[in-house]
């Protein structure tokens, strides 16, 4: 069994080192947390929270990613079964109108102007609206595909970790064997047989995204399971289920939560790469992948002829600035919950 | 526990993950609703009874869906992935023509990556809190956060096109082993390695400074032993140990990574491949990349896990 | 549009038929479209009845994924569209193949989506109103949409077969024409949007170059091309093409093309595309050649007549038809070509069919039924690239290798029987009168008997087979998906006729016999921006389907060279017209006012194409009208961007036909 937990440590695409047991079991103890474990559950939190208000990059963080949502939120009227319940449009265009329909001084590949500050992309429509619109789709999709993973992946690790035995090998190969694959090839099977669309992309994400967060919560499962409280809640006579909701399940959030915000990153990249390779949503969508994907083209013009930069740079800025900023919120979370810095980096990227 | 017993037992866990990937891959193409040959057929008004039953079993398609599977999986065992519809070749071909392409992306992503990587990571760690770590930390934020089809195409606008330091496409005509392509591997071999760089760098700043704070290098450095020494050859080495896990597990990376940059650079490799074959539905090339794909990361982990054994004097076998 | 090898490759070409086009979905992945056959309708405007359709009404538009400008395209109608307020508007882009197949099933038109899809055409004008509205291409291309008029399908057909008036009076065959046109216009079941330019780019060192209006004879007609007194040729001076004609021309040299597409086959009889078409073209030979105006010339054969006609119809080969099974599908039983297929049977309905097979044609040829009779007399001595000499016998198996193959439909839509004379002497004949016969009855290539008897799609070097063929180069090498090189053929039997040996030829006496370019290189480079890099690279020399966007770029360049020439052929999109409320004429006549024409050719194509204010393309307007002008005139209200009219027309349906706005 312990060597299988060394296989553990040493594979997988996410990997957070600084929750492996037995690597920090055997380390040692650099983090305090483990040790106050259940015994100071709410100050640790609150403490937790003050270094994160503290960390001044975390907190940048925190406040692009806050603008980027508002404005996406507040780019376009929102309805709902024809009631408006958002009126403000801060975007000056609607992010699919194509303005030389109606204003015929307007061309394709426009450059930035004072009407259009990031220019005019290659089917006649307003940049800079579609920067703000597109928002909603990369946002909404990171969050949502984190919060299903995580809650897929937390209930998943725990009944493994919990249970342990057959069971736990069972689950813990299959999720071994999703772990062969890397993320953005399943996706992209996925997409393939499911078409692109907003749900499709969720679904692409989600279906085998959680596996990361399952052998997290396991491990974090198996290391408190040994806790003395909780062989005390045990032999108690405690259920099972008390035990995994009131002991278990809260210990082990600290660690999802940090893999959770450095995660939001990896998908945006994800669904961004799926656009770009024309898999994602619609062509025509204004979500920024999906804006990049026919840039490429544009790059190579004909002799002498000038290159749309803005149509490049812009959507992957917007893609760049989001990641960045969530990874800062990322390692403030760990650096706040945790005092030992995680391999953290593994996860974004590298899609 | 022996050395050669504990890698025994590892090669031994590894088959059933290799079950599990083929069965992965198998079903996520054939449990879809319909099959191929329905469409062909559907399309097809020439198409007979008899020529539909034929064509099943060509393709393998005429039982149930375990035995479908295991007609596919004893083909693959002999190396035979079936061949593709649209030009009539043989999967495994394609596969084998285009490896080395894609290989040789990686490599050049590796070493750019470890060569970037370990030095910052050290410079970092022995600065730690300083102004050069705090860049350098930063950089590496956002290697990590910039999106890598993103960062090729920059590369391309500004070093090919802005620059005019590249041609933008290699020459097609060159073989991949001529000297000259060592400049062409540049721009995606940069794109894919950023990511891992970061990621490594990091690692590698970590587990140093980690090192650092131990007892037996302040001892060393209590006896008066140069500082200089003291990080080369004492820290870095045990540093290295977790750089390698983190290098071995981080093949997946680079193997997704090639996927878009070769679609980027127009790198003829089997990234781009795959990414024909998801627009040309062409299923044995999808599922034969797919395989392909599981197994290199699973030998990728299975090397990360030895030489995590042999590194570190620290992890018994048993 | 086909200005683009990638593109026009992604065009449905009527020529080479796609009735084999099925195969290419073979492996597309089961359900890759979420609103597939099974019609799990999506759009919310399936075939339920009236209480479900509501304005704004749900339409789906569809086109294939891998033509930027296309999706352009479509993402503007559906925005001009959208912005009546009419509609509500969604895009769905397909690859290619996945896309083709899609909308040549059949059960496509119940499915209620606009699809907008490129057709090549030829120089018959019936190849623009007969591939997408004649009810026999519904299920083929490119009548998407099962346009099924029994009254337009007569008067299509009639404007071509069965009538010595027609084929002999191109006057009367415009006016039969015309009628076809406003037909057209009036019911509105396609859009056509712009008539685009097949342009190739080419750098100073190519002179003489030509472009071509289809796309798969560009090279070989720019090459060498007696009829039009073209001949390209190489110059590294640095002289430019401007200042050179025929007496600079200089013999040698490796012409380096870049082409958009794999070569898929070297098979002609078993591939559709373009590209394999191209690359086949420098290698085989017809018995006769098109000049870039269609008129045809004596090519293998040294001259050729129309013998004899006779006015009947296809009912006359009643007497000589057998029967055969038929299932539900349709399917006919019978390992034969079927040349004719009785009138009056319908294979889906009948239990059995009467058709008409090779035997049974040769039989009604010795009774002397048949519509046309045309002699070739072959030159003689004329030798494939290995030293085979052309008969006759290589003739009459050369066509009977297209039967049954992916290009059979085609060639017996007119095709009767095939009969050697004596050595040198082919006689073919027709069903019908057809007007087009002189140039669609001769429409195959000439194999070596080796070749003549080989399999289905076996002539491929990837099969270890090299295609051999009587035409100016051989193929040298072939890297499958990087690039084919060719070698002048030393054996070229027009060398040793002498073009001014050709009875037709009325050129300069120095007018080279062969094409003088000794080398061919086509380097395979899909990616339209690559393949204008790498000729800005000078990796290669010409290429075609340049991004429209560029074209001015490389045309106000002084280091590149860009022929256009308007393709034969055109982008469209079809409504509908089986799914409610599309049936209604009037709703169809007020989309195609919201196409916007002008904007489409200036902001989509750069001005690289001409607006369709008619369905006719430049090439076809000769033999496809009486007065292209006055019908122009007539027409083009119809088709001009006008949203007041559309809106007028919409609320028309809307309040005949009492469905709800909201």
């Amino acid at each position: 069994m312990t060597d299988t937990q060394n296989i553990s440590a040493g594979r997988g695409r996410i990997q957070i080192t600084g929750f492996d047991p037995e690597r920090v079991t055997e380390r040692e103890p650099l983090s305090d947390w483990t040790e106050e474990t259940g015994t100071g559950t709410q100050s640790r939190w609150k403490r937790g929270f003050k270094r994160f208000v503290r960390n001044r990059s975390a907190m940048i963080g925190v406040i692009v990613v806050s603008i980027m949502s508002l404005l996406a939120i507040f780019s376009r009227p929102i309805e709902f079964f024809g009631f408006v319940v958002q009126p403000f449009a801060i975007a000056p265009y609607d992010p699919t109108t194509i303005l030389y329909l109606q204003d015929p001084t307007v061309n394709v590949y426009d450059p930035p102007s004072s009407a259009h500050p990031m220019g005019i992309d290659g089917s006649g429509r307003d940049l800079f609206s579609r920067i703000l619109y597109g928002g909603r789709y990369s946002l909404s999709i990171g969050f949502v595909v984190v919060g299903l993973t995580a809650s897929v992946g937390l209930v998943y690790g725990g009944i493994s970790g919990y249970y342990g035995g057959w069971v736990d090998e069972l689950m813990m190969r299959i999720v071994d064997t999703i772990y062969a694959f890397p993320g953005i090839v399943l996706a992209l099977i996925i997409v393939a047989i499911l078409g692109g669309g907003y749900w499709q992309l969720v679904l692409a994400f989600s279906l085998f995204g959680w596996n990361g967060y399952a052998r997290l919560v396991r491990g974090e499962v198996l290391k408190i399971k040994q806790n003395e409280y909780v062989l005390a809640a045990k032999a108690l006579g405690a259920r099972d289920r008390s035990v995994i909701f009131k002991h278990i399940l809260p210990n082990a959030m600290p660690p999802l939560l940090v893999l959770a915000s450095l995660s939001i990153g990896t998908v945006v990249i994800g669904v961004a790469a799926l656009g770009f390779l024309g898999l994602g949503m619609p062509p025509g969508t204004a979500e920024w992948g999906t804006m990049l994907d026919a840039t490429r083209e544009t790059l190579i013009q004909g002799p002498d002829g000038q290159i749309p930069w803005w149509a490049t740079i812009y959507p992957g800025m917007a893609i760049f600035i989001f990641v960045m900023s969530m990874n800062m919120i990322g390692d403030g979370v760990n650096d706040a919950l945790d005092a030992q810095e995680t391999g953290a980096g593994e996860q974004a990227g590298g899609v | 526990m022996s050395l050669r017993r504990f890698i025994l037992k590892r090669l031994l866990a590894i088959i059933p993950i290799l079950f599990g990937v083929s069965v992965i891959t198998f079903a996520m193409v054939h449990l879809t609703p319909g099959d191929p040959i329905d469409q062909m057929i559907g399309l097809n008004p020439d198409i007979t009874p008899a020529d539909e039953a034929q064509i099943r079993a060509r393709y393998g398609l005429d039982g149930p869906i375990y035995e479908q599977y295991l007609t596919w999986m004893s083909n693959v065992l002999v190396g035979d992935f079936g061949e593709v519809v649209y030009s009539g070749r043989d999967v495994s071909t394609i596969v084998i023509e285009r490896l080395p392409e894609t290989i040789a992306l990686g490599i050049f992503g590796w070493v750019f990556a470890l060569g970037i990587a370990i030095p910052t990571g050290i410079y970092a760690a022995v600065n730690k809190d300083k102004f050069g770590d705090t860049v350098s930390r930063f950089v590496a934020l956002s290697g990590i956060s910039i999106p890598n089809f993103w960062l090729g195409l920059m590369l391309i606008l500004v070093m090919a096109l802005w620059l005019g330091l590249w041609p933008v496409l290699a020459p097609s005509r060159l073989p991949l082993y001529h000297p000259e392509m060592l400049w062409f591997l540049i721009l995606p071999g940069v794109t894919i390695g950023t990511a891992a760089a970061a990621s490594i760098m990091r690692v590698m700043r970590t587990a140093m400074a980690e090192e650092m704070n131990k007892e037996y290098v302040t001892a060393a450095r209590a006896k008066g032993l140069p500082e200089r020494k003291v990080v080369l050859k004492h820290v870095l080495r045990n540093s290295l140990i977790s750089v390698v896990t983190l290098a071995a597990t981080l093949t997946a990376g680079i193997v997704s990574g090639s996927i878009v940059v070769e679609v980027v650079f127009n790198w003829p490799g089997l990234g781009r491949e795959f990414i024909n074959a998801i627009d040309r539905r062409e299923v044995n090339l999808i599922m034969a990349i797919t395989l392909f794909t599981g197994v290199a990361i699973i030998i990728a982990n299975l090397i990360a896990d030895i030489l995590y054994a042999v590194l570190d004097p620290r992890i018994r076998y048993d | 549009m086909s200005q683009d090898t990638k593109r026009s490759s992604k065009v449905l070409n009527r020529r080479r038929l796609l009735q084999g086009a099925g195969a290419a979905g073979v492996a597309a992945l089961a359900g890759c479209s979420s609103n597939g056959g099974n019609g799990n309708g999506n759009g919310g405007n399936g075939n339920g009845g009236t209480d479900q359709i509501q304005f704004p009404l749900e339409i789906q538009l569809e086109t294939n994924a891998d033509n930027d400008d296309r999706v352009q395209l479509v993402e503007l109608i559906a925005e001009s569209m959208e912005q009546t307020g009419y509609f509500e508007t969604s895009v769905e882009t397909y690859e290619w193949n996945t896309y083709s197949g899609r909308v040549l099933d059949t059960e496509y038109a119940d499915e209620g989506h606009i699809p907008c899809i490129g057709l090549s055409g030829t120089f018959n004008p019936g190849s623009f109103c007969d591939a997408l509205h004649h009810s026999s291409n519904h299920g083929q291309c490119c009548n998407l949409v099962g346009v099924s008029n029994a009254e337009l399908d007569d008067m299509i057909d009639s404007a071509r077969f069965g009538s010595t008036e027609i084929a002999e009076d191109p006057e009367a065959r415009g006016a039969a024409y015309d009628e076809v046109w406003r037909m057209l216009a009036d019911e509105r079941y396609s859009s056509i949007t712009h008539f685009g330019l097949n342009t190739a780019v080419a750098n100073m060192n190519v002179h003489g170059f030509a472009s071509y209006p289809f796309d798969e004879t560009v090279y070989s007609y720019a090459l060498h091309a007696p009829f039009d007194e073209q001949v390209a040729w190489l110059d590294e001076s640095g002289a430019s093409p401007n200042d050179t004609d025929l007496s600079d021309l200089q013999e040698g040299g490796t012409l380096r093309v870049g082409v958009g597409a794999n070569i898929d086959s070297f098979d002609p009889p078993y591939s559709t595309d373009t590209t394999s078409t191209m690359a086949q073209g420098f290698i085989f030979e017809g018995l006769t050649a098109t000049d870039a105006e269609g008129i045809v010339y004596p090519w293998l054969a040294e001259s050729y007549e129309l013998v004899d006609t006779n006015d009947i119809e296809r009912v006359a080969y009643e007497d000589y038809m057998i029967t055969v099974d038929a299932d539900e599908d349709g399917v006919i039983d019978t390992e034969e070509q079927v040349i004719v297929q009785h009138p009056e049977d319908d294979p889906v309905a009948d239990d059995e069919v009467r058709v008409l097979t090779p035997e049974e044609a040769a039989d009604a040829v010795a009774d002397d039924v048949f519509g046309m009779q045309y002699r070739y007399e072959l030159h003689e001595g004329v030798e494939f690239s290995n030293g085979e000499e052309l008969t006759a016998e290589h003739v009459v198996n050369s066509l009977r290798r297209y039967e049954n193959s992916d290009l059979s439909a085609q060639t017996f839509d007119s095709v009767l029987h095939i009969e050697e004379v004596d050595e040198y002497t082919v006689d073919i004949f027709g069903q019908v009168v057809d007007a087009e016969g002189e140039r669609e009855l001769p429409g195959f290539l000439i194999f070596t008997e080796e070749q003549a008897q080989a399999e289905g799609g076996e002539i491929d070097p990837r099969q270890e087979f090299t295609p051999i063929g009587t035409g100016p180069y051989v193929l040298d090498d072939f890297s499958d998906e990087q690039f084919a090189e060719y070698e002048r053929n030393d054996n070229y039997w027009l060398e040793d006729i002498g073009v001014e040996n050709l009875e037709w030829f009325d050129g300069p006496s120095d007018f080279p016999n062969a094409p003088v370019i000794e080398r061919l290189e086509l380097e395979i480079i899909p990616d339209n921006a690559t393949r204008s890099a790498a000729l800005q690279n000078d990796e290669i020399d010409v290429t075609t389907g340049l991004t429209s966007a560029t074209l001015d770029d490389f045309d106000e360049s002084d280091d590149f060279f860009v022929y256009s020439v308007e393709a034969g052929g055109y982008d469209y999109i079809q409504y509908p017209l089986d799914v409610e409320p599309w049936d209604d004429k009037r709703l169809r006549q007020a989309v195609n006012h919201l196409v916007p024409r002008e904007a489409i050719v200036s902001n989509i194509f750069a001005g690289w194409a001409s607006e369709a204010w008619t369905d006719i393309p430049e090439l076809a307007r000769g033999a496809g009208t009486a007065d292209f002008d006055a019908l122009e005139d007539e027409i083009r209200p119809t088709n001009e961007f006008d949203p007041e009219r559309a809106a007028e027309l919409i609320e028309e349906v809307i309040e005949d036909r009492g469905y709800p706005m909201n």
